[in-house]
């Protein structure tokens, strides 16, 4: 791999046709919620589109400019949602994602990047093993009392960073369900690391894949063959670029799936109502981001003039395969409780704010586009509204605070648990 | 580069945030599709980066628009207007050059229903009006570059010709009143405008200002900046919710009742010629527009893939078709509709390949078709193409135009400079039931070849050329001085009234002129 | 004083002896009309037969800095265009050009010059299988040229795509001298060549980034003579029927009105009074009044018609749609009401005026006050001009009302004709005061005179923001320079 140079044809291939900016066409329903670039919504220079940052990579690719502060930033305030991605690939076959991606790669080995507040938990990563400079040792601490997993399993419940630190509730709920379950799995304790995400995200690809690889590593030694997680972001880790990068074959599962199929084959039910109108917050790491990537080694054959096809055919990653209805069938499934939709959801949906460091770098941006999306969830009437990542619960009962909203936010655990009688 | 002083007096107009002179975000401006064309065909390298902004600025109202103008007069600098921005026509063409980016002017100003008119500003995007005008029975023109693109940019500045045109005309002439701030910096209302904040007429008092403004192309930014324009409403044949559902790719549409599509073959021109006179007549169509067997396999598939599996499939069925869609709204006017669509088919000779079950169209392309995306489908193959042609007059003049260039194409195909369609690759609608139809010839090249853009570059001058030889109408990119000049001297010399007009609006190309007339001009001013 | 006999002399060298006149009877024909325009005698009229003897005349006006003042339908007129608002000017009469040019029936269009009449043309259109897009009963005289580059509103607005409609192409000679064709017309290639390539001068656009043709309309001649145009034409129908919806109320036909715009439904479709429908169907003042007492207060005219092999099919569908429409919207329709019945009425759509000219019958005088609006608005508008003319002792039962969507819908012709006798001065004084006095409330409430004429064209622009005159000033700098195209007219200088 070269970098940008590996992207060059995708980059100078660019029409600059503005669908980035949007839902794709066909599913606008409305001039309020049609949008679904929240960095070019809050910034309005082109330059903040998807097809932007790819001009932008192709302009330092040739040399024309160089970094700057503001180049930078540009480059940051973006959750790297792929909404982008999924408008683009509608009719082009140009990859948005992949090169904005390999833009902040560039950014950090050319020591312009990331921002500072990035360079201050990857060295938590680094240090304590988790973004947010809290003690190691402190990692499973939320772990309740009367909860069991196993010694040993093929399954682990793979917590993650956030869950641990910030959104226990998260992690205390899921296990409570498992257990209630009896489901078989363990955890990896103290030996639990961050999966990499943040640091990923932001461009500090070498050092993520160290801890990848060392992740990769303690799995194995333990037995692991399946990784469930109710971390969208650990999720989207691994299933999409562990095995990109690492060739990795572990199952992985999102804790949505694992309810879904376990309401469905009926060992889990629920006894209590749940009165409740919600609406669902498809995540962007469990939903469009977490498609796998399916190498493709084959060429272009020339069929006749400029007109190329690829053999065998290309798979496009477009966001059709990422999670999207067992979270749903699940929520149907709660008595009582009513599920109505946004405009924007599945692989368009509007993303929450926090991703790509845009929480810890840009914490006003975030909360903005939180501010958006609430509003969206507003126009369902809903009472509540759920999601299934610890990032986006961060960001969006961040915003529901500071607005003085009268809407609730819950994780899916957090209602199937109530649903089963339980409490966190 | 801009002085720090001019760059504060712009930035105290329209705040900090709202202005950039930082390089890597002028380059997003200066990027453009076409602009390697427009760069082969002067011998430089083709590259998509054209001319960088001095600085870009975002307005949110058109106070700010004027008070940037008065700067850029004060201080001796151009500016350009840009929305959307998509083609080579969206960047500046010169040094000096302020770029006025009007996304924060997004705002459907007003929807009347009962006159049906909406009034729009510049980043209003035509899914976006569509959106909100299904919910009270109606739609609007939507121009072919597609729902994503700004439909003020194409009423009052562009072109116009679109999916529907059949039933909803051409952009230029859906134009109602407009506000518009001249190079001068001063607002231009046009017509019942200038009476108080009324919107449903663009033309007079007296002789109409439209004449001025824009004319089968617009002045691409020549003539100042459109801050606000009423647009022409149609009947929305359909329920007031669009209902798209699925998983993408294959997303589904709710067909409502009393809509049906048909693609009728022939076997040549003179079949194809005689159903355009006759559904145009009938007038009895939602879409009737014709493309190549590759355009009919990409505008009813949801993947490339899928669309190479159809091209293969048509081999040999498709010859030359017309794409209808019929709408109706009672069954009565549908059976109607359908009985007359039934009598011309079989009268002229035509196939309905989808009765006939070759060709198989999912719910989506209806969606796609009237929320004019079908254009877009063209990018499927080879992400990259742009037109040739595009004169419009009547039926025969424009299919006419395909016979012309089919040879000149295959020319520049067996020289392997272009996408190869056997030079069958066309894109043809009908406007006003069939009152006038034009015709552009999508053609394929690489973007990121020199060699291909040089050859498109010369493939466009000779079709151009061939225009003027078989008189085929203008041709859209008759744009900028040289070009005009050249031109003109076929066209009664209009270009010295277009200069004079020019001159006496702009008489020191304030407003960027690279995309319309200088007032200078190319040449000298020719004796008429 | 310009020119002099030279002058008369080179016109007469250029069309003929007979071509060209000075005699005083002549003069004074020219010199003043039905409206309130002041008269103002013309040095000469000259009558041209060709768009090259125009030119030439064009040019001899220029080298003598003489004033023109284009005219091409004949008498009665109303409007005060064509009646010269500086001494010397020359009558351009562009009657003698009155050939039919071409008559293209596939791509429904035809070429006319300036001289033909909607009388000669609608016959010559029938027999090709086409009608024309007509104004309300022009008169016998009217020039089809003329009428399209005022911008009259036709009857049938679902064939009115945009307000520049059915007028297409021109060939027209400048002010400057120039001679210049514009939409497709203007090329590449001379017409014969595009006849060759399939075209027919259809689009009106352009050439290229403007649209002169617009520039011209609504223009009263201050840029240009227009020698030809080619006019939009729509396919015959073999089969028509004419419905009527008698109301009490103006107000009691706009939901009906406005769904079947919507809908594009039906031909010819517009609103008249009781006194103008009378001043249609009578043919004296007493026959006019006796009818009017009559007549329903307002009538919507709806002409449904059906076309080609499958008319009936047509015609039968469009009567059940508009149908249901009507009962909805809590309107009768009928095909009688009393005092007429449809077999008077549905010849009277399409067709020209028999004479005398149906606005002169009821008492020799009319002033029109039209102006666009939205069609919700007209009972406002309405209401507020009839108070005004009441207030002038000006009987609200002889203010005539004409309504007629244009645009497909998006606005609407909304005109007061006021009638009085020509010859009693005080009628003609209070119709005078009335008609600016009128004007100025129109204004007032956002009416907008689009076709602004005489004395109320001050007003208009007056009332406008001063940059839309200067920008008016600008474009005629720039097509007529030296001022000698009807100069005084709207807001030219003299």
């Amino acid at each position: 791999m070269d970098g940008l140079k590996d992207y060059e044809k995708v980059m100078s291939s660019c029409v600059r046709c503005s669908n980035c900016k949007f839902i794709p066409a066909l599913q606008v329903k409305s001039q309020r919620f049609s949008t679904v670039c929240p960095a070019i919504e809050r910034y309005n220079f082109h330059a903040y589109s998807g097809g932007g940052k790819m001009i932008i990579a192709l302009s330092l690719l040739k040399g024309r400019v160089r970094y700057s502060d503001e180049l930078v930033k540009v480059i940051y305030r973006c959750t790297l949602c792929g909404g982008c991605d999924v408008s683009c690939k509608y009719f082009f076959d140009l990859e948005p994602l992949e090169v904005i991606s390999e833009l902040r790669v560039h950014c950090v080995e050319s020591g312009a990047g990331p921002m500072p507040q990035h360079r201050r938990w990857i060295a938590s990563i680094e240090q304590n093993h988790n973004p947010y400079g809290e003690p190691h040792e402190e990692r499973f601490s939320w772990m309740p009392r009367g909860v069991n997993p196993r010694d040993s399993s093929e399954t682990v419940y793979f917590a993650g960073c956030t869950p641990s630190y910030r959104r226990d509730e998260i992690a205390r709920a899921t296990v409570k369900i498992l257990d209630a379950v009896g489901f078989d799995y363990m955890v990896l304790g103290e030996d639990e690391y961050c999966c990499g995400s943040p640091m990923f995200r932001v461009g500090a690809r070498k050092q993520a894949l160290k801890l990848m690889q060392r992740n990769v590593e303690t799995l194995k030694k333990a037995g692991v063959k399946r990784i469930v997680t109710s971390c969208a972001g650990c999720y989207s880790m691994f299933k999409v670029e562990y095995p990109r990068y690492l060739n990795t074959d572990f199952e992985v599962l999102h804790v949505s799936e694992l309810l879904d199929a376990m309401v469905r084959s009926g060992e889990l039910e629920f006894s209590k109502d749940v009165p409740l109108r919600v609406t669902y917050h498809d995540p962007c790491h469990l939903g469009r981001n977490s498609e796998p990537y399916i190498p493709w080694e084959g060429e272009l054959v020339k069929v006749a003039s400029l007109v190329y096809i690829p053999v065998p055919p290309k798979p496009v990653r477009q966001g059709a395969k990422g999670v999207y209805e067992p979270p749903r069938n699940v929520l149907r499934s709660i008595p009582r409780l009513e599920l109505v939709e946004m405009e924007r959801v599945r692989e368009y949906a509007y993303c929450c704010g926090a991703g790509g460091g845009v929480k810890s770098a840009f914490p006003d941006f975030a909360l903005w586009t939180a501010g958006r999306r609430i509003e969206e969830a507003k126009a369902t009437g809903a009472e509540a509204l759920v999601s299934c990542c610890p990032f986006c619960a961060t960001n969006f009962k961040d915003a529901l605070k500071e607005r003085g909203e009268k809407m609730g936010y819950y994780d899916l655990t957090e209602l199937v648990l109530k649903a089963m009688g339980g409490a966190v | 580069m801009l002085s720090r002083e001019v760059y504060k007096a712009l930035e105290n107009v329209v705040g900090p945030e709202n202005i950039t002179d930082e390089p890597g975000i002028l380059d997003t401006y200066a990027y453009q599709w076409g602009v390697e064309v427009e760069r082969a065909a002067r011998g430089e390298e083709p590259s998509r980066f054209g001319c960088r902004p001095e600085a870009v600025v975002l307005p949110s109202c058109t106070s700010e628009v004027q008070a940037i103008v008065k700067i850029c007069n004060e201080h001796g600098l151009r500016f350009k207007a840009h929305s959307t921005g998509f083609g080579a026509w969206g960047a500046v063409s010169g040094p000096r050059t302020i770029l006025l980016d009007l996304r924060r002017m997004n705002r459907i100003v007003k929807i009347d229903e009962k006159n049906m008119y909406a009034v729009i500003e510049p980043y209003v995007t035509n899914a976006q009006l569509q959106a909100e005008l299904i919910k009270r029975g109606l739609t609007h023109h939507l121009h072919g570059a597609g729902p994503q693109t700004s439909p003020l940019a194409s009423h009052t500045s562009m072109c116009g010709p679109g999916f529907t045109s059949v039933s909803t005309g051409f952009s230029g002439r859906n134009l109602l009143a407009v506000e518009w701030v001249l190079p001068t910096g001063d607002v231009l209302r046009l017509g019942s405008l200038n009476f108080g904040e009324e919107w449903f007429s663009g033309d007079g008092p007296g002789p109409s200002l439209r004449g001025v403004m824009r004319g089968f192309m617009g002045a691409l930014g020549g003539l100042g900046v459109f801050t606000k324009c009423a647009v022409k409403l149609y009947p929305w044949p359909g329920p007031r919710e669009w209902k798209v559902g699925g998983v993408a790719p294959n997303y589904e549409f709710e067909i409502p009742p009393y809509w049906r599509m048909y693609v009728i073959n022939y076997p040549d021109w003179d079949g194809l010629e005689e159903a355009y006179y006759r559904i145009g007549e009938a007038e009895v169509a939602t879409i009737a527009m014709s493309t190549s067997p590759e355009g009919v396999a990409t505008i009813f598939s949801a993947t490339r893939d899928e669309a190479i599996s159809r091209v293969l499939e048509y081999a040999g069925k498709i010859q030359k078709v017309i794409v209808v869609l019929v709408t109706a709204h009672t069954e009565r006017e549908f059976n109607y509709r359908v009985k007359v669509m039934r009598e011309i088919i079989r009268e002229t000779g035509g196939m309905d390949l989808i009765e006939e079950g070759v060709v198989k169209v999912r719910s989506a392309s209806y969606a796609e078709g009237v929320r004019n995306m079908w254009g877009s489908a063209a990018f499927r193959f080879t992400s990259c193409f742009q037109s040739t042609h595009g004169g419009m007059d009547t039926t025969a003049m424009a299919l006419r135009i395909a016979e012309v260039n089919r040879p000149i194409k295959l020319k520049y195909i067996e020289k392997e400079l272009i996408g190869d369609d056997r030079g069958e690759g066309i894109w043809t609608t009908s406007f006003e039931h069939g009152h006038f139809q034009h015709l552009e010839v999508p053609t394929v090249y690489d973007p990121t070849d020199p060699e291909s853009c040089k050859g498109f570059a010369d493939y466009l001058k000779e079709c151009n050329e061939a225009d003027v030889q078989h008189s085929l109408g203008t041709p859209f990119f008759i744009i900028g001085d040289e070009l005009h000049d050249w031109f003109g001297s076929y066209c009664n010399n209009y270009q010295v009234w277009l200069r004079r007009i020019k001159r006496a609006f702009d008489p020191n190309d304030t407003s960027d002129p690279g995309h319309y007339v200088s007032s200078k001009g190319g040449g000298r001013d020719v004796a008429l | 004083m310009l020119g002099g006999d030279g002058f008369f002399d080179e016109l007469a060298e250029i069309v003929g002896r007979d071509g060209v006149s000075r005699e005083a009877s002549i003069l004074e024909s020219y010199s003043r009309d039905i409206s309130f325009t002041p008269p103002m005698a013309p040095r000469c009229v000259v009558w041209p037969r060709s768009g090259e003897e125009v030119a030439r005349v064009v040019e001899a006006a220029r080298k003598h800095s003489v004033p023109l003042v284009p005219v091409s339908s004949g008498p009665p007129r109303l409007r005060g265009d064509t009646t010269p608002e500086v001494e010397g000017a020359a009558i351009v009469d562009l009657s003698r050009m009155n050939r039919i040019l071409r008559v293209d029936r596939r791509n429904r269009v035809v070429m006319v010059e300036p001289g033909v009449t909607f009388s000669m043309l609608v016959e010559e259109v029938r027999r090709h299988g086409l009608r024309l897009l007509m104004p309300l009963l022009p008169k016998q005289s009217k020039s089809v040229l003329a009428s399209y580059l005022e911008r009259e509103p036709v009857t049938i607005p679902k064939y009115h795509w945009d307000a520049s409609d059915p007028l297409l192409c021109t060939e027209v000679v400048f002010g400057t001298g120039d001679v210049f064709r514009t939409g497709a017309a203007a090329g590449p290639g001379g017409l014969e060549e595009q006849w060759a390539s399939g075209q027919a001068q259809k689009s009106p656009l352009g050439p290229t980034q403007f649209d002169p043709f617009r520039l011209l309309q609504g223009a009263q001649g201050t840029m240009g003579i227009v020698t030809w145009a080619t006019v939009k034409c729509e396919v015959l129908p073999e089969v028509r029927r004419l419905l009527l919806a008698p109301s009490d109320t103006l107000d009691g036909l706009l939901d009906f009105a406005y769904a079947l715009l919507r809908r594009r439904l039906g031909d010819e479709l517009f609103i008249l009074n009781r006194m103008n429908i009378a001043a249609i169907l009578g043919k004296g003042h007493d026959e006019v009044g006796r009818l009017r007492e009559m007549l329903p207060k307002w009538v919507l005219f709806l002409c449904l018609s059906g076309r080609g092999k499958l008319a009936k099919d047509e015609l039968e569908y469009l009567e059940g749609d508009v149908g249901d429409i009507a009962r909805e919207t809590g309107v009768k329709l009928t095909s009688k009401v009393d005092g007429v019945s449809d077999g008077n009425l549905l010849g009277l759509l399409g067709v020209s005026c028999e004479e005398p000219y149906w606005k002169l019958r009821f008492k020799g005088g009319c002033q029109e006050v039209f102006f666009l609006t939205t069609l919700d608005r007209t009972p406002e508008f309405f209401e507020a001009f009839v108070e005004v003319a009441e207030g002038e002792r000006y009987p609200r039962e002889d203010v005539g009302v004409y309504i007629q969507p244009l645009v497909q819908g998006c606005c609407c012709h909304c005109e007061f004709d006021l009638y009085y006798d020509l010859a009693n001065p005080a009628e003609a004084g209070r119709v005078r005061y009335l008609y600016t006095r009128g004007g100025e409330v129109i204004i007032r409430k956002g009416g907008f005179f689009s076709r602004p004429y005489g004395p109320l064209a001050d007003l208009v622009y007056r009332s406008c923001p001063p940059g839309t005159v200067e920008a008016l000033r600008k474009v005629k700098e720039v097509f007529d320079p030296g001022n000698l195209m009807n100069p005084g007219k709207l807001c030219f200088e003299a």
